[in-house]
């Protein structure tokens, strides 16, 4: 087994609104291997974009922190006060945003911005972190590297300022690049031009955890996946084992919910209701609302997230009796 | 002629093209931008410019003395010998209008610059960090919108006495609330945006996230309010003038010669009407140039 770099160990994170406290993310584990991708899939407000943020300490207020653990290369670094937590941000742990259109500061120069944490963290004069911008722009495709230094963020594309941003994310080469939809506003094309950036990334030692809500883009890229629903790990599994053998309802329904031109039918299908309400999640299973397979035990108690072999495990109190669909 | 023409010309294709392939644009790129999209603005910098020099040169263009009389000249209008006529005091009005340059512009500028700075630093730090903060800052800035201006002012000015320098000072801390009111909500509204947050996750500090990333922002707002600032101080000042607060006879500054005309506004229309129309002269150009400035600065609107 490779060493993980990144560790989640029972994270909870809540907002604490006036109407009370809302769990977004809930007993969350996760592992990344050493040069391994890992993703994170789940529908809009299951808590994906919370518990990445949480582990950089980048939740805004009134959200915070519960409970929990983050263990960075054998360091916990969720409990470091926040001096230290600037110190590694950037610099051990990186975080590519999700729209490369807003993420970027508009009056300042793309070159400033990518080779801000370099100053910050190695202490670099201008003149090298420019050189070192440079390569890290030919590193992610960037054309005419250095011109681009120059350039302010509108006068750059959708894909070559997510290509920015991944520069900037990875000009200290951090240990562990974390990825919140890094496609999703981008068109297919461009979208295949960074995702075989990211496993370029990945094959030269960095690890990488991905979120995304498209399967596609999961199975192309991961080798592990995390399925979440309603700020719980619901299903966990290689990525082979998870597409070819899914065994919670919400994971399955997930999965037939692709379209896909190969399969054909008239009408896609869905995951009948909706996220239930995190103010207050039901006493069972957070899915019994919508499982079509809903006992009265999912209503009353939570299943444990069991391990049915080779790592693969399920939050379902029907998994791991042979009822594989 | 026609080479230098052409030469121009030239120059204009290769800016634009710079600013399109998104390279660096230098001081002397921007300002030939200016130039080649907003005629009216270099006007606008020539005739400051113009004020400035005669600010500064003031002696060697005039014969007279700002400060002598000459009471068998008084109110002479307009003619060979005083381009502009004479005041009540028979002094030369070019001449008190070029000595007066001096103080205006000055009233003008620095108080407005100061006012700036400290009311762009503390509506930034209110905006930003929140909180108690924030609450203590605006309610200050409050209380000095909420206090009569010019009340303030004069209260200032009491206790420091007249003088050039002690205008600057009462400008300064009439001019900064409202800017730093400003400057809040802009910095609210911009510190919600992705790449502060995305700044945060390289490591940069809150405190380097304040000026390197929000204050950039804050420019384009910054500049229009300056110009619109500078001719209210110009105009503040005049009123201070007149209460006997600022500058006094014989000294000169363009607001307090307004005001000593108006006693002769029948009679000699010219002693308001040239201070007047070198106050609005000013005002313009300081607004034209902003206007033209900002959309040369700011580079959210280039290419548009």
């Amino acid at each position: 087994m490779e060493k993980n770099m990144l560790e989640i160990r029972h994270l909870s994170a809540s907002f604490f609104t006036q109407k009370g406290e809302v769990k977004a993310v809930n007993d969350v584990c996760i592992e990344v291997p050493k040069g391994k991708i890992v993703g994170i899939v789940g529908e809009s407000g299951c808590g994906k974009s919370m518990t990445v943020r949480a582990c950089m300490g980048l939740l805004k207020y009134p959200g915070r922190v519960v409970g929990g653990e983050a263990w960075l290369d054998g360091k916990e670094i969720l409990s470091l006060p926040e001096k230290e937590k600037c110190a590694i941000r950037g610099d051990e742990i990186a975080m590519v945003f999700q729209d490369p259109m807003t993420s970027l500061n508009p009056v300042v120069r793309v070159g400033k911005q990518v080779t801000e944490a370099l100053r910050l963290h190695r202490n670099m004069p201008a003149a090298e972190a420019r050189r070192e911008a440079v390569a890290m722009f030919e590193a992610v495709g960037i054309p005419e590297a250095k011109k681009r230094l120059s350039s302010y963020p509108h006068q750059l594309s959708g894909g070559l300022r997510q290509r920015v941003m991944i520069a900037m994310a990875m000009i200290c080469h951090p240990k562990v690049l974390i990825a919140d939809e890094p496609t999703t506003a981008l068109d297919v094309t461009v979208e295949a031009q960074i995702l075989r950036l990211m496993k370029k990334l990945c094959s030269d030692g960095t690890s990488v955890l991905i979120i995304s809500h498209n399967l596609g883009v999961i199975a192309q890229l991961c080798d592990y996946v995390y399925v979440m629903y309603a700020g719980r790990i619901v299903e966990q599994a290689d990525t082979f084992t998870l597409f070819e053998e899914p065994l919670h309802p919400y994971t399955r329904g997930l999965l037939s919910s692709v379209s896909s031109l190969r399969r054909g039918g008239d009408k896609l299908d869905t995951i009948p209701g909706v996220v239930p309400n995190l103010l207050h999640l039901p006493a069972g299973c957070s899915f019994s609302l919508r499982c079509e397979r809903c006992e009265e035990k999912c209503r009353e108690c939570l299943p444990d997230l069991m391990d049915v072999g080779d790592g693969h495990k399920v939050r379902c109190h029907f998994a791991g009796r042979g009822e594989k669909a | 002629m026609f080479g230098k023409k052409k030469k121009l010309m030239a120059a204009g294709e290769d800016v634009r093209l710079k600013s399109q392939i998104g390279e660096a644009e230098t001081f002397w790129d921007l300002m030939r931008r200016l130039a080649k999209e907003n005629k009216l603005a270099v006007f606008s910098a020539v005739v400051i410019l113009l004020f400035i020099l005669a600010a500064i040169f003031a002696p060697f263009l005039t014969p007279y003395s700002y400060k002598d009389m000459d009471l068998l000249n008084r109110l002479s209008p307009p003619s060979g010998a005083h381009l502009l006529g004479t005041d009540e005091g028979g002094r030369d009005i070019l001449t008190r209008m070029l000595y007066g340059s001096r103080v205006s512009l000055m009233i003008g500028v620095l108080p407005t610059l100061l006012g700036m700075i400290l009311g762009a630093a503390l509506g930034i730090i209110a905006g930003v960090i929140g909180g108690k903060t924030d609450a203590i800052i605006m309610r200050i800035a409050d209380i000095t919108l909420g206090f009569p201006s010019m009340l303030l002012a004069m209260l200032i000015m009491y206790t420091l006495g007249g003088g050039l320098m002690n205008v600057v000072l009462t400008l300064s801390l009439v001019n900064w609330a409202s800017v730093s009111r400003i400057v809040r909500s802009e910095a609210i509204r911009l510190k919600q945006n992705e790449y502060v947050e995305a700044a945060r996750a390289i490591g940069v500090k809150k405190r380097v996230i304040l000026w390197r990333h929000i204050l950039p922002n804050c420019l384009p707002t910054l500049i229009v309010l300056f110009t619109l600032n500078v001719p209210s101080s110009i105009l503040t000042e005049s009123s201070l003038s007149f209460l006997g607060l600022g500058i006094q006879v014989p000294d000169a500054s363009w607001g307090l010669m307004v005001n000593m005309g108006r006693q002769f506004l029948y009679i000699a229309p010219w002693l308001s009407l040239v201070p007047s129309a070198a106050i609005m002269l000013v005002v313009l150009a300081f607004n034209f140039l902003g206007d033209g400035l900002r959309d040369v600065l700011d580079p959210h609107q280039k290419n548009q």
